[in-house]
């Protein structure tokens, strides 16, 4: 069904087609899954039944035939997918979501970017190497540094990379087109092999002002993409929202080893002493204490999603109190879904070990996207208990905060 | 409000909630007392039922607010925030006013028509005990255990097997449901024990007790769609559709609101607290903090499961819907998760308050004490709730407890 078809100003049923869409598609990313992670980064068949499906196109802005979906879209899509296929999972609900980033940016830019076509990939690399040099020059700025984790790179059209500019506090987002950039391949690793994320080389490269925007503006309530998108993803005031994105694959994934580990343990039989494995009621036990975890991140998932949807409609800021709330629950999110996941794994023998195991494949993905800051234990809980306990958070912003309201 | 008039106005789901708020400060005075006397308190039943708080599933046919699932849990996770005992007296003993809703008009005229104050006890945990047939009705003698507020009810339910040639059948409808006054039954006080101590979850026992024919029903058939209830109480769901899917649920309220009120008491210990060795701040400890918000992000889990439970329970009997197959074994899996998820969080809490946690006059320890002895009911088992998923879940038959077979009489 084409979306125009479904009733494109239903947000929920566009999302709806969306993720029937991934799940016509799921077996074919299934079967490529094996040769996606060969490759380390998805198959360009992979890439043009994407976006000939539309599902890159749920945060981006409808004037270049995007669908502006409500948040939390690329957690359905992403999850869907990421039952078949991880890594292609990754760069729908990950990388598709930077939509919503460069949405959110000048509307000069937007033009470039999904002016001649709207299938589009965005990267973004989050982490500088040593060595950026990024000076002020007349109209723009002159870059020159590595940047790390670009997921998606080699198929994308645009980068996206947060820069310090000698001499100015505010940290800028700019914007690179595919031909300014080099691509460096640092990507071979454990988990998640298949989202090619590599790093993102600037040469010597002059970035117009348009292309740029200050991250303080750019994360803030009515960035200048305000003004042209109709969709609160492109007004809100967006930290509470970083970090969504990759509950779907996460999500999903679990899902996927749980749903595999069930196939294969149906009818097995101990290969030592021929006992049937699923009679073993230790066996049960464990599967259904996977399952408990399971639904306990979703409802936390779907709650914090809730409440960001919420939110944005009433065009609010959250408290920062409830913020770090929303980052303990998709820390312990996570948690649930590497917990899960890891429980099924050790009882599946040494099948577990080979790579052509899905429940291991998933395994190893869960924990590579766990290793995301934006999840990480620590990080994520330490500032809510410290909030709880009455003591400053180190969240700046939280703090500040709660120093206005004491009396 | 007038009491008379709270007690027949029908209040809203956030009405209920502040009712039970407003319980909490004299709920907190009474809690040691509660545990000494080892029952509620006759003032915190009288504000129990001054508050309408035990009308929520009675009929409104009988004065009740006869509202569908699972406002009594919600109003018992508010109230375990300072006392469990009270909480549990009010979700799951206060849900038996659904059962009796189910009964025949002869049982509920009785039940509700003196005084529509009323707790109704259960004991359906058989020691031993049951019924023969004679003229106009049963002789039942046994022994039941676990009535939660028998104290304070005038009529209690046990069930028990028909008893033929000195055999009983195990067979599920062979089992029925006695109705009797508590005054012609004995309470034996067996209620001393580690956690909820304020139940008083008693053992009943009868002896030869004539039981007339109108007070008896199949066990199977009070739980059934359309039992005789449902012509008595038609305009609400849970007199008439299937029982068993909604029965269990309401422990994980008191359950869930206990964990919330340990959490909350160590907040409030733990923000002044210093070591007792070396003076120093305990809240600015790094694994303190880390294990505060691991309980905060496990408590919520639950409560957000529950809340699915409830959301999903009360659809199903808006649309008078019986529960499938797999969505009941789902549920049950889910309903012990949800215990696990109250205990592990309330006691990784007691295990950090050093040797204060062990102090009676600790909130924290008497929360703890009550999770884990409401966590060992058999409805949230966590082998009982886990293994037929996990057996269903392999295309394995999920076990039905109960086999078809005739055993002999336990005396």
């Amino acid at each position: 069904m084409a979306v125009q078809e479904v009733d494109s100003h239903d947000p929920l049923a566009v999302e709806a087609e969306l993720v029937a869409r991934a799940r016509r598609l799921g077996p074919m990313f299934r079967a490529r899954a094996e040769a996606t992670e060969k490759n380390r980064t998805l198959l360009k068949e992979t890439m043009a039944a994407l976006f000939d499906a539309e599902l890159l196109r749920y945060f981006q802005p409808r004037r270049y035939g995007g669908f502006e979906l409500e948040w939390g879209a690329q957690f359905a899509i992403g999850r869907e997918i990421a039952k078949f296929c991880p890594a292609t999972a990754w760069i729908v609900a990950v990388v598709g979501s930077h939509a919503a980033f460069v949405g959110r940016m000048k509307p000069e830019l937007q033009d470039e970017v999904w002016g001649k076509t709207p299938d589009m990939l965005i990267c973004t690399a989050s982490v500088a190497r040593k060595g950026v040099k990024a000076v002020r020059e007349k109209g723009g700025f002159r870059v020159k540094g590595q940047w790390g984790f670009a997921s998606g790179i080699d198929h994308a059209g645009w980068g996206v990379v947060p820069v310090e500019v000698e001499g100015e506090t505010d940290r800028y987002q700019m914007a690179v087109p595919a031909k300014e950039f080099g691509i460096v391949d640092t990507w071979f690793v454990s988990g998640m092999r298949g989202t090619g994320t590599k790093d993102i080389l600037l040469d010597d490269v002059f970035i117009p002002e348009h292309r740029t925007l200050a991250a303080s503006i750019w994360l803030g309530p009515n960035p200048p993409g305000a003004r042209v998108g109709r969709s609160y993803v492109y007004s809100v005031d967006f930290l509470p929202y970083v970090g969504t994105s990759l509950l779907g694959p996460l999500y999903g994934t679990a899902e996927g080893a749980f749903q595999s580990y069930i196939e294969q343990t149906r009818g097995r039989s101990s290969v030592m002493g021929g006992a049937r494995i699923d009679e073993m009621a230790p066996v049960q036990l464990r599967l259904a204490e996977s399952g408990g975890e399971l639904k306990a991140a979703l409802m936390l998932i779907e709650e914090h999603i809730r409440v960001l949807r919420r939110a944005g409609h009433a065009g609010q800021g959250l408290p920062g109190a409830q913020r770090l709330e929303i980052n303990r629950d998709r820390a312990y999110a996570a948690r649930l879904c590497l917990n899960a996941t890891e429980r099924l794994v050790q009882q599946l023998g040494a099948l577990s070990l080979q790579d052509s195991n899905p429940v291991q494949r998933h395994y190893r993905d869960v924990a590579a996207m766990a290793t995301q800051i934006g999840i990480n234990w620590d990080r994520n809980l330490l500032p809510y208990a410290k909030l709880l306990l009455g003591l400053p958070t180190g969240d700046h912003h939280v703090d500040a905060e709660l120093k206005k309201a004491a009396p | 409000m007038a009491v008379a008039e709270i007690k027949t106005t029908l209040p809203s789901h956030a009405e209920l909630m502040q009712r039970a708020e407003g319980l909490l400060p004299a709920l907190r005075e009474r809690a040691k007392k509660t545990e000494e006397l080892r029952r509620l308190p006759d003032e915190t039943m009288r504000d129990l039922f001054d508050t309408g708080l035990l009308r929520i599933l009675q009929p409104k046919r009988y004065g009740g607010y006869g509202m569908g699932w699972a406002a009594h849990a919600d109003a018992a996770r508010v109230l375990a925030r300072a006392c469990s005992s009270t909480a549990w007296i009010v979700s799951v003993v206060g849900a038996h006013a659904a059962i009796a809703g189910r009964l025949n008009k002869q049982c509920q005229d009785e039940i509700w028509g003196r005084s529509q104050d009323q707790l109704i006890a259960t004991a359906s945990a058989r020691a031993n005990g049951t019924m023969r047939k004679v003229d106009g009705g049963y002789r039942l003698t046994g022994h039941w255990r676990f009535a939660s507020g028998v104290d304070h009810s005038e009529w209690t339910m046990v069930t028990a097997p028909i008893e033929e040639d000195g055999l009983v059948s195990t067979e599920a409808h062979f089992f029925h449901r006695a109705l009797m006054p508590t005054k012609d039954i004995e309470i034996v006080d067996t209620w001393h024990v580690a956690g909820m101590k304020g139940t008083g979850s008693k053992d009943v026992k009868a002896q030869d007790l004539f039981i007339p024919a109108h007070r008896v029903l199949g066990a199977a058939a009070s739980f059934a769609r359309n039992p005789p209830g449902a012509a008595v109480n038609p305009d609400g769901y849970l007199y008439e559709v299937p029982f068993m899917a909604y029965f269990g649920n309401s422990l994980l309220g008191p359950m869930i609101g206990a964990a919330e009120g340990a959490y909350h008491d160590y907040c409030e210990i733990t923000r002044v607290r210093t070591s007792a060795l070396f003076g120093n701040s305990v809240a600015e400890q790094t694994p303190v903090q880390m294990r505060l918000a691991e309980t905060a992000a496990e408590i919520k889990a639950a409560r957000l499961i529950y809340e699915d439970a409830n959301a999903f329970l009360h659809q199903l009997g808006l649309k008078k819907q019986d529960i499938t197959h797999e969505q009941k074994i789902e549920a049950e899996r889910d309903r012990a998760f949800v215990a696990r998820l109250c205990v592990s969080a309330v006691t990784r809490l007691v295990r950090q308050m050093g040797a204060i946690g062990l102090a009676d006059s600790n909130p924290v320890q008497r929360h703890y004490r009550d999770v884990t002895a409401m966590a060992t009911q058999i409805a949230v088992n966590w082998d009982r709730g886990m293994g037929p998923f996990g057996r269903m879940a392999l295309g394995l038959p999920t076990e039905t407890p109960y086999e078809n077979r005739k055993v002999p009489v336990a005396k």
